[in-house]
């Protein structure tokens, strides 16, 4: 027993470093509460440039790209395509645009936004989807009575008495076999809603990571190899069942491309998007009439992009503002906390010990901490080599290595350490 | 000499753990009668559909089971030992003191793994009587987070319970639920699956320490 | 004579509370040791130093050449150790416990046990719990004769005992001390019932060592003396000659080590005039009130 003590008191250290550096911070920024810069980007077709709505507690202020401040009637007015029943209600929706006429169904249509999270891209749902008739003649989509799943076939589970399919599953798996398609899937996307206006099935990721189009036509198979190629490294897919019908998805590649399949043949649109890692920032894509505005949101600062419904980029702006770690209370919670560990992270659904360093801003403090732990371990006559053990622990550790040495130090009399 | 030990360990916790086994039980009704009521009420598609897109975790109610059960052992089985330093008692047997801490945690946790297995079966028989078979799949990496939270428990109220120095019980104490809230974070299926590894030592690590805190119970005792 | 308990030097403190200083003592083998010192003078400590289960400042404490710190499982099975209240595990039942040493010891005499408790009247699936405190003593003393230790460790026996018991543990215990080269190590707060039954003792006061010496010798060489004393408010230093001294109105009471004409001679040394001087006989429990004080 006697032995093993200087290996446990480290893990007791680690134990503490640990709970220190998750709730210690979390605790400071309870204490500091930090309200994040809320700045959403709009283009205007009336005026032709970037119009920017800011909120916080005291409501929402709007301005343009050269500071000039607006009134809520005035933005509305500058919006016509986002606010338009609004101004419909007051009488004051142009007829036209650039001399183009407009009507409130066309701009209702053309309307849409996509908002692309990080946690989207993340999660890994149960691998089991709906698939509804595509080609209804009912009012309303409906849930079908089974869930397919697509592993070494395409099966299909009747929900009622949870067993195999088998007809339907062998047909659907002959359809996609036809199509040349790899079992298992890799990935499935899917919109699995009622709550749409129309269903235009999954995209599969086939085992060769080719892109299939998959979903049901008068309760027959539909199979489609999109052709996408799979040197595009799919991150995820997300389908756009939108009365629009312009493109069927969007999806994101490995390296932050973003693309559109649009409804003809499939054929790739690559939005010119800059600035995007999709594992950090939450893409917006919002389309109207004449624009599509593609918006990369990161912590401290965002990056727009308009172009036309051609894809031209006619405009890009951004911005940054200070983050949380330039305020005082940032600047001390880098300079105290060498680094924090969180468990939940906005950007993934998923929990996991996240670890954020600060950067140099620890450094002062970290050999502070050091010179601290070699008084004490003198004062306490610690032996070299456990001392430089601990000296190291808190060289690397700070703050947090200083509590937990403060916190074992009654276990420091051990019989393996003679002094 | 280790089936003598493991029974005054048994006696110990004897009616704790048959207490336990019947809550247990009546948490695992409760999921079965739950679920085979909804199938009986709503439309199966429905179910399915609502279970998928909320990531409704049906049998929830496991990880409170899972938490008390690690907390209840901890107390019933140490709470006799350090009271009147019977601990005393045990160490001054002829078998070495680390080898007797950790037959005594090993008993504890075993008692815990038989609940956490019997859950598991019942669950899973419900599981793959109602639901497709991915449910099933998704069933142990969520669970397991919530076994590991109870075992970690059970090992914080062993070196609570263990510690000689008021003080440093309360420090423990704080210590210790900080460290077991974290096995219990976030709803929804499988949301440690890219971290059950890395809970599981911190469960291992919290283990470890129940010597440190026995050893010094030992050294410590007035 | 090998000593199977060696004491050196044993310093200890609770925080900074001094409890002992260098304290030095051995246990030879075969001899019956006792530990006397009022509440509070380290009696406790001192056992549990010796189990292993504090550790001292400073000095060391070996229990058959092993410091007493990590003692082998084997020494370990060698000694018999009773717990201050005879804790023992109470919700086990008289079968289950002795069931569960039995394991331990390659010993084990369980005859020597299942002896004791039929002379008590309780069942054997009855639990400890649901006994009385001296039926609980005689529990942990058949356990401990059963394990058949070659040193015996007993703290306070007789705690919270009524005479019938504390004699029974007493006959117990000489009947198991006549066995070849077993050695018990006792202490008590209940004086008289030692007697007739210590080899040797050693004093203890708050922070010091009063005696160490076998037990006739004490009562040979400790003696009281009484005498009257017309001075009403008379006080005595202590010295080498006057170990203790008390006053009931004018009876006055010294005691010591020396002669009664060492004493009278340091009595009249310092000037103080008696009357009607004379020995009196002691007790042990006397002898060692004498030796302490009342207070």
């Amino acid at each position: 027993m006697v032995t093993t003590m200087p290996v446990l008191r480290i893990a007791l250290m680690m134990i503490i470093v640990l709970f220190v550096s998750i709730f210690g911070p979390d605790f400071y920024w309870k204490a500091n509460k930090h309200e994040n810069n809320k700045t959403n980007v709009n283009f205007s077709p009336i005026k032709k440039g970037f119009l920017f709505t800011h909120s916080d507690v005291r409501g929402s202020s709007y301005s343009d790209a050269q500071g000039k401040f607006y009134t809520r009637d005035e933005f509305e007015a500058l919006m016509p395509f986002l606010n338009f029943r609004q101004l419909m209600l007051a009488g004051k929706l142009p007829q036209s645009i650039d001399e183009i006429p407009i009507t409130p169904k066309e701009i209702n249509l053309n309307n849409f936004t996509q908002r692309i999270a990080p946690a989207l891209i993340q999660a890994k749902p149960l691998q089991l989807f709906p698939l509804m008739e595509s080609a209804s003649d009912r009012l309303r989509l409906e849930l079908p009575p089974d869930f397919f799943r697509i592993g070494r076939r395409m099966e299909f589970i009747t929900a009622l008495t949870n067993e195999v399919n088998e007809e339907k599953s062998v047909v659907f798996t002959k359809a996609l076999v036809a199509e040349g398609f790899t079992f298992p899937a890799k990935s499935i996307y899917g919109n699995p809603s009622t709550k749409k206006p129309f269903d235009e099935g999954y995209f599969v990721v086939d085992g060769k990571d080719r892109v299939f189009h998959i979903k049901m036509v008068k309760g027959a198979p539909y199979c489609k190899d999109t052709g996408i190629s799979p040197d595009l490294h799919i991150v995820s897919i997300i389908p756009m069942e939108i009365e629009l019908r312009e493109f069927y998805a969007v999806f994101i590649t490995q390296n932050n491309e973003v693309y559109f399949i649009s409804t003809d043949h499939y054929q790739l649109i690559r939005l010119p998007v800059e600035n995007y890692n999709h594992e950090e920032n939450t893409l917006t894509i919002k389309g109207d009439l004449f624009y599509r505005l593609i918006t990369i949101n990161a912590e401290n600062g965002y990056h727009a992009t308009v172009t036309d419904r051609k894809y031209a980029v006619i405009d890009r702006t951004s911005a940054a503002w200070p983050g949380r770690e330039t305020t005082i209370s940032g600047a001390a919670a880098s300079y105290l906390f060498p680094f924090t560990v969180s468990i939940e992270k906005e950007t993934t659904p998923y929990i996991q010990f996240y670890f954020k360093h600060s950067g140099v801003a620890s450094v002062p403090l970290l050999l502070a901490s050091l010179l601290f732990s070699i008084y004490y371990m003198r004062k306490k006559n610690v032996p070299v080599r456990p001392a430089m053990m601990y000296c190291t622990a808190v060289v690397l550790t700070g703050l947090y290595g200083i509590i937990a040495l403060l916190a074992i130090k009654d276990y420091d009399d051990d019989p393996a350490q003679k002094k | 000499m280790l089936i003598s030990f493991v029974m005054k360990e048994w006696l110990k916790v004897k009616w704790v753990f048959i207490g336990l086994a019947i809550v247990h039980g009546i948490i695992l009704l409760t999921i079965y009668y739950d679920l085979a009521n909804i199938f009986k009420a709503y439309k199966a598609t429905e179910v399915i559909m609502q279970l998928l897109t909320f990531e409704i975790v049906y049998y929830i109610n496991v990880k409170y089971a899972a938490l008390l059960s690690g907390v209840m052992i901890g107390i019933f089985q140490f709470f006799p030992e350090v009271n009147q330093s019977r601990l005393k008692l045990s160490f001054h047997l002829p078998v070495k003191e680390h080898v007797l801490i950790f037959q005594m945690a090993a008993t504890g946790i075993a008692l815990l793994v038989a609940l956490n297995v019997f859950d598991t079966i019942v669950i899973s028989m419900v599981t793959l009587k109602y639901l497709p078979y991915e449910f099933f799949e998704s069933l142990i990496v969520t669970v397991m987070p919530w076994y590991l939270g109870g075992i970690c428990a059970y090992c914080w109220v062993v070196i609570v319970f263990t510690e000689p120095n008021w003080m440093k019980r309360v420090v423990l104490l704080c210590i210790g639920a900080g460290i077991v809230s974290l096995f219990f974070v976030g709803d929804g299926y499988g949301k440690y699956a890219l971290s059950l590894r890395n809970f599981a030592t911190l469960m291992v690590l919290s283990g470890s320490i129940i010597f440190l805190s026995a050893y010094n119970f030992k050294r410590g005792i007035w | 004579m090998n000593n199977v308990v060696e004491i050196k030097n044993l310093t200890h403190y609770y925080g900074k509370r001094l409890i002992f200083e260098n304290l030095s003592f051995n246990i030879r083998e075969g001899s019956i040791f006792g530990l006397l010192g009022k509440n509070g003078t380290g009696k406790t400590t001192t056992i549990n130093i010796l189990n292993g289960f504090l550790r001292p400042k400073s000095g060391q404490c070996l229990m058959f050449g092993e410091d007493s710190y990590s003692l082998s499982p084997a020494t370990k099975a060698r000694v018999g150790f009773l717990i201050e209240g005879h804790v023992q595990y109470s919700f086990m039942t008289i079968s289950q416990i002795e069931k569960y040493y039995a394991a331990f010891y390659p010993k084990w005499k369980k005859e020597a046990y299942y002896e004791l408790m039929s002379k008590l009247s309780v069942a054997e699936g009855q639990k400890l719990s649901k006994m009385s405190c001296g039926q609980r003593s005689q529990v942990a003393l058949g356990l401990i004769l059963a394990q058949d230790p070659d040193l015996l460790i007993l703290d306070d026996y007789s705690m919270g005992l009524d005479a019938g018991y504390r004699r029974l543990f007493i006959d117990y215990l000489t009947e198991y001390a006549k066995a070849e080269n077993k050695t018990i190590f006792i202490t008590s707060h209940i004086i008289q019932d030692l007697e007739n039954f210590l080899d040797e003792c050693i004093v203890l006061d708050y922070r010091s060592v009063l005696l160490t010496m076998p037990i006739k010798e004490f009562l040979a060489t400790f003696k009281q003396f009484k005498f009257d004393s017309a001075h009403p408010h008379l006080t005595l230093e202590k010295d080498p000659v006057i170990k203790s001294f008390e006053m009931v109105k004018n009876k006055v009471s010294v005691y010591s080590f020396s002669n009664e004409e060492e004493v009278k001679n340091n009595l009249t040394a310092k000037n103080i005039a008696f009357t009607n001087f004379h020995q009196e006989p002691m007790s042990l429990e006397d002898a060692f009130i004498g030796l302490t004080g009342k207070y």
